[in-house]
């Protein structure tokens, strides 16, 4: 079992100038990762995050997009796998952490609960890899494959709960700010 | 049935639409990212844009990109919109209202510029340019959800 504040720690040391999309439980956590830099968290619009690293990933083909799915959160848009696997972005990087729960809400499970198979789903629905990642030492050994391979690649990841949710801790900026940040800085030169 | 818009005619303001957009960032930016095509179009296909998606496809110049629901479509184009590419959305008028939440957290409250071209259901040769008009509901209910400028045209 992975603990998401582990991967999300990992992922910050390893991503370069990756373009980074938290959601839900990832957002809270990665925001203390990494404050002022490439990011912008699905927030307003639960299951959006896959959709949005995908218009991110097209529009900016020589950097690196990666997504921090929720499993309930991409059942809400479970058709993003087909709009994702048909546009075939070479840089995009789907983790799905996986925890059977909409941790957020106070923990309920999600429909099918961990039997859940995101691995299945992609790889039906036409992404270049599709795998699941259970133990820490997998995660570390295969981390600089997953953020460099061609996509589009899903990983499932199969996470405890965050320590925190953003309804235990509230703030970051709001979307529009983060947006606009983001397409600011997308604009400026590369550093 | 009322006379239509020609599919050309459409295509061809869409890509002045987007060369425009492009001569805007150009102007803004030091160094724009320069892609082989002039925009995108986002498409969860419309009986009544049959015709322009049809064109659409013989296109080099723009991309069409077909989305499984309007959600991904609105979320995908704010996306192509932090990375400075212009598009727009081409969807029917029940898929505005199934991706309302999205439309509201990232059009509204998000504040991503999103261009939609929205079929209507029963086409009106009567109300053209007229938003208040209009027998269909979406003009009003994208009047209620603060669109700035909801336009018919036939």
């Amino acid at each position: 079992m992975l603990k998401p504040e582990d991967v999300l720690g990992a992922i910050a040391a390893a991503r370069g100038d990756a373009i980074c999309v938290p959601t839900m439980t990832t957002a809270p956590a990665w925001r203390t990762l990494a404050p002022d830099d490439l990011s912008v968290t699905c927030v307003g619009f639960m299951g959006g995050a896959s959709a949005l690293g995908l218009g991110l990933a097209l529009a900016c083909p020589d950097r690196r997009v990666v997504v921090f799915d929720g499993d309930g959160s991409l059942l809400m848009q479970l058709g993003s796998l087909a709009t994702i696997a048909g546009a075939r972005p070479r840089n995009l990087t789907h983790l799905v952490f996986k925890n059977g729960v909409y941790h957020t809400s106070g923990a309920q499970d999600i429909p099918g609960g961990l039997d859940v198979d995101f691995v299945v789903m992609a790889k039906g629905a036409g992404y270049r890899n599709a795998y699941a990642i259970k133990e820490p030492n997998d995660f570390t050994r295969r981390l600089p494959t997953m953020l460099t391979e061609e996509g589009p690649v899903l990983v499932e990841l199969h996470t405890g709960l965050a320590e925190k949710t953003p309804m235990t801790d509230r703030g970051g900026l709001p979307f529009h700010r983060q947006a606009e940040t983001l397409r600011t800085k997308l604009r400026g030169p590369r550093g | 049935m009322p006379e239509s818009i020609p599919a050309s005619l459409i295509i061809d303001t869409l890509k002045d639409t987007f060369r425009e957009a492009r001569a805007w960032l150009a102007a803004e930016v030091a160094a724009p990212p320069r892609h082989p095509h002039l925009g995108w179009i986002l498409s969860v296909p419309d009986t009544h844009q049959r015709t322009v998606l049809a064109a659409l496809d013989k296109e080099q110049a723009i991309r069409v990109l077909t989305c499984a629901t309007e959600d991904e479509a609105t979320t995908t184009a704010a996306g192509l919109w932090m990375g400075g590419e212009p598009c727009v959305l081409m969807i029917q008028h029940a898929g505005l209202y199934a991706s309302v939440n999205t439309l509201r957290g990232v059009a509204i409250d998000g504040r991503v510029p999103v261009f939609y071209m929205i079929g209507l259901l029963s086409r009106e040769k009567d109300t053209r340019w007229s938003a208040t008009a209009s027998r269909c509901s979406i003009p009003s209910a994208c009047r209620t959800l603060g669109s700035r400028a909801p336009t018919t045209c036939t």
